[in-house]
């Protein structure tokens, strides 16, 4: 009904009818507290960081305008492209290698085993273990002398790191940290193998593709989707990476772990420069989003979607 | 019961009436916001609200108006019980008083204070770290107490040890009344020592003979072994400027150039020959293995603390609130700090206290329960192991008496506490600086740069930070 209204009405506006105006009116008040929600708690705050972000505001005393002088400073702060380095780092090594993980995992526990959704779970459960609770026990697991790592490095007459005491390590032990949480990551791509239709992998088989060809040439071209939805949700909780710095290390040895959003956090509640601390998160949102449309764009090329036009 | 029935109409109307009603209460909140004055939309509590004088109230029997008070304090589990027995003394006392405390993990403190006071929420009394009191008290969020402190009678003041009070002091100004007390002490593993043929720390000390060599020669003796096998001789004092400033003091520097002042400092200057040796002798102390390093013992269960009772590491550098957490039957003893090479054993304390916030209504009340529980509340505190006395006289009372474990040793307290002289003044800027500081810091650890040029570039960094 609505639908032949639409087509049968006439290009020029015309005053809305009572029933419309009701109608209207309806849609809006079911969406209000949505609506409202976006705006009270994250449009008005987004809004209000980006004028802060031009003003000297330490929280205690009313914020005073200070032009570009923000985001001026943040040019010149040595320690914004440090905070930005280790984050890329961590992001742009540690995501790849996360969803391979996360694949893999989601490869094995694809099989049709008696027992698997235990499996599942089992795999699954590091996700919801709490993320102050995950880093402390991977705390004790990187001892020099009695930790996991080294145990496992030892066995094979490996060097002993001091894995959050040395700069050049504790990111790359931060990297493995992170791999406690694919579990998420794996669940998605669990559900994105088993949408793969079988007849595609039969009719695979049957013209002599063994299972590695059936892998890369069926399998992963029906996933990518899923690969891309891993991949950019990935990089934008990447670059959000904050706990793991903040419990372990505050950012230490030598500033290796000054992630973007602890460097951000110290400003805001340790320096009290809120002016910055927003200045700093505008910037991040436009490196997340850059990353996004970089990330869409190319993904245009290799993202197959099935029944898509082009 | 029957349910009535609620047409699209009605329901509708319902709708409206409901959204016009939202829209019109947020116009009229931002009208408010916008008619406030500035300083008062960051600084005006709402929390409280003292009630307003009875009109009525009788000539002959006035009854004191009821208040209420907030008081929000840091969530640290050993004093729970003891924050929840002052709130019930205090209201016991004051029945016209409602006081509500509400606890904060101390990782949040100051994020959820400081947003409350910027959205205009504060409490009336509220716990201040040392890192924040020079902050709140320049941008006149905490209330100076000099003036309350004189004229309450039951305030005793100069019962407090010296530099508790001007620790917590801005301009000259008192802002807290300290609810904590720990200067330094050195915790030792006396079989460790005895098995070493080491005469122990408090022995030294009684002799006049607890010097920086004598601690020296002990760290060194005592640190042997490899691997998990490894015993350090003393632990590392963190990285945090504030903690390095007895080191630059001891061998003759200054940290700030208006050392003892109360004054926000001109410069950092522990970049001189004396600053230097202090920090050089902090810094040889890991490269040389003689402590484990922060990194070690933070992936070690229960940190330095874990690797003492363990037996791992000779003398634990510490304060009170420690001294409860090691087990009662651990072969320890405890002295206080050692003489530094300039002949001074100065120590140092970091007295947390609470203050009163500048735009609490009544500030009679919210001064009268900040001086309850700095004269008798904080006897709870100290019971419960949390804290040493923060005044003289509660040294030898019985409440301190009965709370030390059977290693510990008062007569150690009180020696420690006479070793306070001096503030640990951390100016506007501290946050920041100190960060830059301990970068510095952990590349002259790693050996990546001198002493020496890790002061000179904090140097540079702290002026301009000084002066922004």
């Amino acid at each position: 009904m609505a639908v032949a209204e639409t087509v049968q009405a006439p290009r020029g506006r015309r005053p809305l009818s009572s029933a419309r105006l009701k109608r209207y009116l309806a849609g809006y008040l079911f969406i209000s507290p949505g609506i409202l929600g976006f705006v009270i708690f994250t449009a008005y705050p987004m809004l209000f960081s980006a004028v802060v972000s031009f003003t000297k505001y330490n929280l205690l005393s009313p914020p005073s305008f200070i032009g570009a002088a923000n985001y001026d400073r943040m040019i010149n702060d040595k320690l914004f492209y440090t905070a930005l380095y280790n984050t890329a780092y961590y992001t742009f090594i540690g995501v790849p290698l996360q969803i391979a993980l996360a694949l893999l995992l989601a490869l094995a526990l694809n099989q049709k085993l008696r027992g698997i959704n235990i499996f599942r779970t089992l795999f699954y459960l590091p996700t919801v273990t709490p993320a102050v609770a995950s880093v402390i026990l991977f705390m004790y697991m990187y001892n020099p002398d009695y930790g996991f790592f080294n145990y496992v490095i030892n066995l094979f007459n490996g060097p002993r790191i001091d894995w959050l005491g040395d700069p050049s390590w504790v990111k790359p032990a931060f990297i493995i940290m992170s791999f406690w949480g694919v579990g998420g990551q794996m669940v998605i791509f669990l559900a994105g193998l088993q949408s793969v239709p079988l007849t595609l992998q039969e009719a695979a088989s049957i013209d002599g593709a063994g299972v590695i060809r059936r892998f890369w040439h069926v399998t992963v071209p029906m996933i990518t989707p899923v690969i891309f939805f891993n991949l950019v949700l990935g990089i934008i909780g990447s670059f959000q990476v904050f706990t793991v710095a903040f419990i372990a290390t505050g950012g230490g040895p030598i500033n290796s772990t000054l992630f973007y959003v602890l460097w951000l956090y110290q400003h805001a509640f340790e320096f009290l420069r809120m002016g910055y601390a927003s200045t700093l998160g505008w910037v991040l949102l436009a490196i997340v989003m850059f990353f996004t449309a970089i990330n869409f764009l190319v993904g245009r090329s290799w993202v197959y979607y099935e029944g898509a036009t082009n | 019961m029957k349910l009535k029935s609620f047409s699209r109409r009605n329901f509708l109307r319902a709708g409206a009436v409901a959204g016009v009603g939202v829209v019109g209460l947020a116009a009229l909140a931002g009208c408010g916001e916008e008619e406030a004055p500035a300083t008062q939309a960051t600084a005006a509590p709402a929390a409280t609200k003292a009630a307003e004088p009875a009109a009525t109230a009788m000539a002959e029997k006035p009854k004191p108006a009821q208040i209420e008070l907030e008081w929000w304090h840091q969530a640290l589990i050993q004093m729970d019980d003891a924050l929840k027995l002052i709130v019930k003394d205090y209201m016991g006392l004051n029945p016209h008083v409602t006081l509500t405390l509400n606890q904060f993990p101390f990782a949040d403190f100051a994020a959820k204070l400081l947003t409350s006071l910027a959205g205009g929420v504060a409490p009336d009394v509220n716990y201040v770290h040392p890192q924040f009191v020079v902050q709140m008290a320049a941008n006149g969020v905490i209330e100076p107490l000099d003036e309350y402190m004189k004229a309450d009678a039951g305030f005793a003041r100069d019962d407090f040890h010296s530099g508790s009070l001007e620790a917590m002091s801005y301009k000259g100004k008192a802002y807290t009344v300290p609810m904590f007390h720990g200067p330094w002490l050195y915790i030792y593993y006396k079989p460790l020592l005895e098995n070493a043929g080491l005469e122990l720390p408090w022995d030294l000390h009684q002799k006049g003979e607890w010097t920086i060599d004598a601690y020296q020669n002990m760290i060194e003796t005592l640190s042997t072994g490899e691997g998990d096998e490894r015993v350090w001789g003393g632990t590392e004092v963190p990285a945090a400027l504030k903690l390095q400033y007895l080191w630059i003091w001891g061998f003759g520097g200054k940290v700030w150039d208006n050392r003892g002042a109360f004054d926000d400092p001109n410069e950092f200057v522990a970049n001189s020959p004396e600053g230097v040796a202090g920090m050089q002798w902090a810094v040889d102390h890991v490269q040389q293995d003689l402590v484990p390093s922060r990194s070690y013992s933070k992936t070690f269960q229960g940190g330095n603390q874990g690797l003492f009772v363990s037996g791992r590491i000779g003398i634990y550098q510490s304060h009170r609130s420690f001294t409860t957490r090691i087990p009662a039957d651990t072969p320890a003893g405890v002295a206080p700090m050692f003489k530094m090479p300039n002949g001074d054993d100065q120590s140092r304390d970091a007295p947390e206290g609470i203050g009163m916030h500048s735009a609490t209504p009544d500030k009679d009340a919210a001064w009268d329960l900040v001086s309850y529980v700095g004269m008798e509340g904080v006897n709870h505190v100290i019971a419960a192991g949390v804290t040493a006395p923060t005044r003289k006289s509660q040294m030898s009372g019985e409440v301190f008496r009965n709370s030390i474990v059977a290693w510990d040793n008062i007569e150690v307290h009180i020696a420690a506490s006479k070793q306070l002289k001096e503030q640990f003044f951390q100016p506007v800027a501290y946050g920041e600086i100190n960060k830059i500081f301990q970068a510095n810091y952990d590349e002259a650890v790693l050996g990546r740069k001198t002493v020496q040029e890790f002061l000179d570039d904090v140097k540079v960094e702290a002026d301009r930070l000084l002066h922004e």
